[in-house]
């Protein structure tokens, strides 16, 4: 019968055996970096930070105005979740972008169920759309308005992610107050076009960087670049959110530190940091 | 508040991709790959029920008289069109000349057409942008105007100096610009993802 | 009608006007559109030649329906190209898009009677990342059955030379990069895209995750003009886009942004209200 010295052993042995048949996949540079990542957000969610400053990039905090013209005019407000969905056949970090989109819509709900005005979200992915319904009534049920729930609703068009499609995702009729929240690339044009005629506001964002000039040519108040990521943490007073914003605050500021470091170092003594990370400069 | 099973689904399924994806090991490879099948088999239901959903949604407009009907009537014939051709017994599938002919005459210049509207319509946001006086317009605007005037691929020694312009302005000040954003949003996105993958906060409560 | 009225509507017809008298205009001296940077297509060039004699090329086509018309004359030049030098090419799609565009550019080289033996279809695979991922570890059966698929199908990347990304969709250079470059040794990547990817693919050429990388209008007709075609002359019908055509695009949009600029800035912000 074997004592448990021998199966701590035999575990220690297994452990052991796995590891010396493992290899690291990228070199130790990049592997550092990525696990970076993951440790500063631990530590800062074991250590909650509370000093907070709030930005209102966007102005989304200054939403209510739009549900009163949406209110005064009888219509309702047109939320957009973007053209990638959730199970889409696109890369992962324009459906991220949807799954960041969730918090505004939920800001966006709150705000159009505490002033009665029916809420509309324009999905392409059934995934989404099925999201986007769940925060809605979650909206309405944190704002003890399940009975105006009714009259919000999740629409499904599922013609695609092209140029057309974005536009075939914009509705015919005059939201007073429009948003549209998520990826969206080359469609981004057409797309806010279509949302925002006779709208009397229209807020969007989205973290294509290459789309960066049509959001702000486009709408009035526009979250570009990380803003999208970020925007939730001034609209919510859950340290999780913001614990995230200053957790990619510090990385952004270590490499802003790497990258000054290493101009310094390269115009200084020639050293090129690419050599640490094992990239073959071309 | 998420399931709590549905979280440990995501921690133990993310953390085994990134685990997969920062060390080689046959015994992780092997769990790794079947839970990349069943994302792939999930990717392919969600497709499918994506076009189904169409279908559905485009035959209630009709049905009920609601909503776009040329819009519905074309959406659902198309789809009736390629499907009839690829899937009648004797075609070829995808690469059906039938199918082949649909895409080249139809689809793709209907879409590169629709791609040449936001010619027209980046200008005309660009004038709007700038009548109502936004001053991200002016720069915007400005900017784009010196940048089109670069791009303009004439021959010569005056051709040569625009080209070379150009590219230093591609490679520096838009560069930087772009690359600020790029790097802004992989670290955010990053600490995005780690936090989904975590199971850390949801995603509206 | 009023004269502005009337210039609003004549407008877009006077431009379409003149695009095409553009067209026909016989400019090729005055105007160039190949960049007069060769840096572009000499790393190309360089690119292929550091490929073996009849080297497997696995091409990613995962073009948009939208942006390939800008990619499609460099494109075919290069798949000619490929071909003229004995290469072998494996087609995969990861969008439904881009295996919509592969499918109408295999059945252009089938009717320019291109060896089918040096072609293999691998058809669509769905799951975006995941089927990226998936590729690395194991290929799917060709749909078509030759000696080059077959081979590829079981011998995965290690029977693949390069890889071709042929970009513009949403699964294009960098997922690549991202998926695949580290789970597979020494492929190197080279991508085709349209410019609206540039900025992003910039940095990867850079570091050399990107082996070569042709993303401008001007970049792909300096390609095309460096490549002496022999056998593959025929697979390459288009002339590119007009030259001329593109001035009178580039020069309408200058005209009207400058005039827009214009109005904002001499009528001063009071005139507008007492208008």
């Amino acid at each position: 019968m074997s004592d448990p010295g021998d199966l701590l052993g035999g575990l220690i042995r297994f452990v052991g055996e796995i590891l010396g048949r493992s290899a690291l996949r990228f070199e130790i540079g990049p592997t550092l970096v990525v696990l970076g990542v993951l440790l500063v957000l631990l530590q800062l969610i074991a250590r909650p930070v509370s000093r907070w400053t709030t930005r209102d990039t966007g102005g989304l905090a200054g939403i209510g105005r739009a549900m009163a013209l949406a209110a005064e005019a009888g219509t309702d407000a047109v939320v957009s979740l973007g053209t990638a969905g959730l199970a889409r056949a696109t890369d992962a970090t324009a459906r991220l972008q949807t799954l960041a989109a969730l918090p505004l819509l939920g800001h966006v709900g709150r705000a159009a169920a505490r002033s009665g005005v029916p809420l509309r979200v324009l999905t392409n992915d059934p995934f989404a759309a099925a999201a986007a319904a769940a925060t809605v009534e979650s909206a309405h049920a944190s704002t003890a308005t399940r009975e105006r729930s009714v009259r919000s609703r999740t629409v499904f068009v599922g013609e695609g992610r092209s140029v057309p499609a974005g536009l075939a995702l914009t509705t015919t009729a005059r939201p007073a107050a429009a948003f549209a929240f998520g990826s969206l690339r080359e469609e981004a044009q057409l797309h806010l076009e279509g949302l925002g005629a006779g709208a009397g506001s229209l807020t969007s964002g989205s973290a294509e960087a290459a789309q960066s000039p049509t959001l702000l040519l486009a709408s009035p108040a526009a979250l570009i670049g990380p803003e999208l990521y970020q925007a939730p943490a001034d609209l919510r007073a859950d340290v999780v959110e913001r614990t995230a914003v200053l957790a990619a605050n510090r990385l952004i500021g270590l490499a802003v530190l790497a990258l000054a470091v290493g101009a310094i170092l390269g115009f200084a003594v020639g050293f090129d940091p690419a050599d640490l990370l094992g990239i073959e400069r071309r | 508040m998420r399931h709590p099973g549905l979280a440990a689904l995501v921690l133990v399924v993310g953390l085994l991709l990134l685990a997969d994806a920062l060390v080689v090991n046959s015994s992780l490879a092997e769990l790794a790959d079947l839970v990349v099948r069943a994302a792939i088999l999930v990717a392919a239901g969600a497709a499918l029920a994506g076009v189904a959903s169409l279908a559905l949604r485009r035959g209630g407009d009709l049905w009920r008289r609601r909503g776009d009907p040329v819009g519905a009537v074309l959406v659902i014939g198309g789809m009736a069109a390629v499907l009839v051709a690829g899937l009648r017994p004797g075609g070829e599938g995808a690469a059906d000349p039938a199918v082949g002919w649909m895409v080249a005459a139809l689809i793709v210049p209907i879409g590169a057409s629709l791609f040449g509207l936001l010619f027209v319509s980046t200008l005309a946001a660009s004038r709007r942008s700038v009548a109502a006086r936004r001053p991200e317009a002016y720069v915007l605007v400005g900017v784009a105007m010196v940048t089109l005037v670069l791009l303009l691929p004439l021959g010569g020694t005056v051709g040569a100096w625009l080209a070379d312009a150009a590219s230093w302005t591609l490679l520096v000040p838009i560069g930087a610009v772009l690359r600020g954003l790029l790097i802004g949003i992989a670290l955010v996105a990053a600490v995005v993802a780690a936090r989904t993958v975590l199971g850390i906060g949801g995603a509206d409560e | 009608m009023s004269k502005r009225a009337l210039l609003h509507r004549g407008a877009p017809l006077v431009l379409v006007a003149l695009l095409a008298v553009a067209i026909l205009l016989p400019l090729d001296d005055v105007l160039r559109l190949e960049s007069g940077d060769e840096t572009v297509s000499a790393r190309w060039s360089d690119a292929l030649d550091g490929l073996p004699e009849e080297s497997g090329i696995l091409v990613a086509f995962d073009a948009d329906l939208g942006t390939y018309a800008e990619i499609r004359p460099t494109v075919r030049v290069l798949l000619a190209d490929l071909l003229d030098r004995g290469g072998q090419l494996a087609f995969v799609s990861l969008t439904p898009e881009g295996r919509a565009l592969a499918v109408a550019e295999l059945g252009r080289l089938a009717r320019a009677d291109v060896n089918p033996r040096r072609l293999a279809d691998f058809g669509f695979l769905p799951g975006a990342e995941a089927a990226l991922v998936q590729l690395t570890r194991e290929f799917p059966e060709p749909i078509d059955d030759t000696a080059f698929g077959r081979g590829i199908a079981e011998g995965g990347f290690d029977r693949v030379d390069a890889i071709l990304v042929v970009g513009g969709n949403d699964l294009g250079p960098r997922s690549w990069v991202e998926q695949v470059a580290p789970r597979v040794d020494d492929v190197p990547i080279l991508a085709v895209a349209p410019t609206v990817l540039l900025p992003e693919l910039i940095p990867y050429t850079a570091t050399g995750q990107l082996e070569a990388l042709v993303a401008t209008p001007r970049d792909g007709a300096a390609y095309r003009a460096s490549v002496d075609l022999e056998n593959g002359q025929r697979l390459v019908p288009d002339e590119g886009p007009s030259v001329a055509a593109l001035v009178v695009g580039i020069l309408a949009a200058v005209l009207l942004l400058a005039q827009s600029l214009a109005g904002p800035l001499l009528r001063p912000r009071g005139a507008e209200s007492a208008r």
